[in-house]
């Protein structure tokens, strides 16, 4: 059954081929154009904002190189903008296929989106482990401020604190695995998982307008692939 | 109670993956913030690999790889196969009880490195040009600069970060493991534990 998450990873992915695909940057506008639109329309600041920071490093450090092969000889790269576009294009499209819808939670969405048996086990494990290693690390880096180890809160600081936080996360994310894998087994979760995903497919039928959203990038590839290679 | 452990083994191994994809994304975004000419982004695929067998380590790196796409930079997905590559060598390794001593994971690194310079080579020069917002893009950049063909500077460049890189990275999944109590590590795959002497 098609549902409304697997069209998002379709459109998404038609996007990703598209990006790869182009060979001049002005083709790749469009999409960036329209996946910025999507995330203002739909009030993805977060999401957008979160794109910029990380993207603003990449760029200047091409900007950078950029400038260094101009000072070192007469050699210029031949596709910088290419690269640089179709790098935002793809961080947007991985950000679009992965954006939870308003209102669901990580356990639906990852079943709306087709995981089933040890892939779901995996990602519920994720959503609730990475948060409990989160709160270990600040817990040890807290103890070992208290204790005098650290000078300042600084994230360098922080960072240099790695070596030390690695052991004992790592150990205590082992236990707790371990743990949770006994538990799960016990209470046979798998198996329940599974006979629920049939109800919760259901009821996320697709609609036409979704639909039509996902022919827009599928229409873009097939312009790419007349206009690049035909 | 060997069987209990066994019908337990696939679970176990499921579990590990989030703290491969931790580890990974930890170390990784770490070093690619600071631009340093390495990556250190695949010490939960080679501990997951020991403890979990080749299809985790995969599914580790892999998935690390997907993550880290939408949260530190677009052009790493476009390396898992880099990761399955690092999967698969680290378990050849392990069954021939390539970690054991200290020599063996000097050589077994290094050697790591060479391959996995040359398997991402292609994808940083045919699809970024050479240049993927890495530290080593640097030393590509500076290559391409004094002449270098794109393809020259990105192997060059991967031949000259990639082995000291995964040497480190060898030595640390080996320590986190040394360092994890014997009776969570007898949980897993025990047999290549053994062979490896983190396990007695």
């Amino acid at each position: 059954m098609i549902t409304t998450s697997s069209v998002r990873v379709a459109s998404g992915l038609f996007v990703v081929c598209g990006a790869l695909l182009a060979r001049r940057w002005h083709i790749l506008i469009p999409a960036l154009f329209g996946l910025v639109i999507f995330f203002l329309a739909t009030r993805q600041f977060a999401t957008l904002r979160r794109c910029a920071i990380t993207m603003t490093p990449i760029v200047m450090m091409f900007l950078g190189i950029q400038l260094m092969s101009r000072v070192l000889s007469s050699a210029q790269f031949q596709t910088p903008w290419l690269t640089i576009l179709r790098l935002c294009t793809l961080m947007l499209a991985f950000s679009y296929t992965t954006v939870l819808f308003e209102g669901q939670d990580g356990a639906e969405k990852l079943i709306d989106l087709g995981l089933k048996n040890n892939g779901l086990i995996i990602a519920l494990s994720a959503i609730s482990t990475l948060p409990l290693m989160q709160s270990t690390a600040r817990r040890i880096t807290e103890a070992r401020f208290a204790a005098g180890f650290i000078g300042r809160r600084s994230i360098f600081a922080t960072a240099t604190q790695l070596p030390y936080i690695l052991g004992p996360l790592f150990t205590q994310a082992l236990r707790l695995a371990i743990a949770r894998s006994d538990t799960w087994h016990q209470r046979e979760l798998s198996h329940r998982l599974q006979q629920n995903l049939a109800v919760i497919h259901r009821s996320r039928r697709v609609r036409s307008y979704e639909l039509l959203t996902a022919l827009l990038p599928a229409t873009w590839i097939v312009f790419i692939i007349v206009t690049e290679f035909l | 109670m060997s069987t209990s452990v066994n019908s337990k083994r696939p679970i176990n191994s499921a579990l590990l993956i989030p703290i491969g994809i931790a580890l990974n994304l930890a170390l990784g975004t770490v070093v690619h913030l600071l631009k340093l000419p390495i990556f250190l982004d695949a010490v939960g695929t080679i501990v997951v690999t020991l403890l979990g067998g080749v299809t985790s380590g995969i599914i580790t790196g892999v998935g690390s790889f997907v993550l880290a796409g939408v949260l530190v930079n677009p052009a790493y997905p476009w390396f898992s196969g880099t990761q399955v590559v690092i999967a698969v060598f680290a378990r050849i390794v392990a069954v021939r009880s390539g970690y054991k001593t200290v020599y063996r994971r000097i050589v077994f690194g290094l050697l790591l490195g060479v391959v996995t310079g040359i398997v991402s080579a292609p994808v940083t020069a045919f699809l970024f040009g050479g240049i993927s917002g890495s530290g080593a893009s640097l030393i590509t950049a500076y290559l391409m600069a004094t002449g270098k063909k794109v393809v020259q500077a990105v192997i060059l460049s991967g031949l000259a970060s990639e082995p000291l890189d995964k040497l480190f990275q060898t030595l640390l999944a080996y320590i986190l493991l040394r360092g994890a109590p014997p009776d969570i590590l007898s949980r897993f795959d025990q047999d290549t534990l053994k062979k490896n002497g983190l396990l007695k």
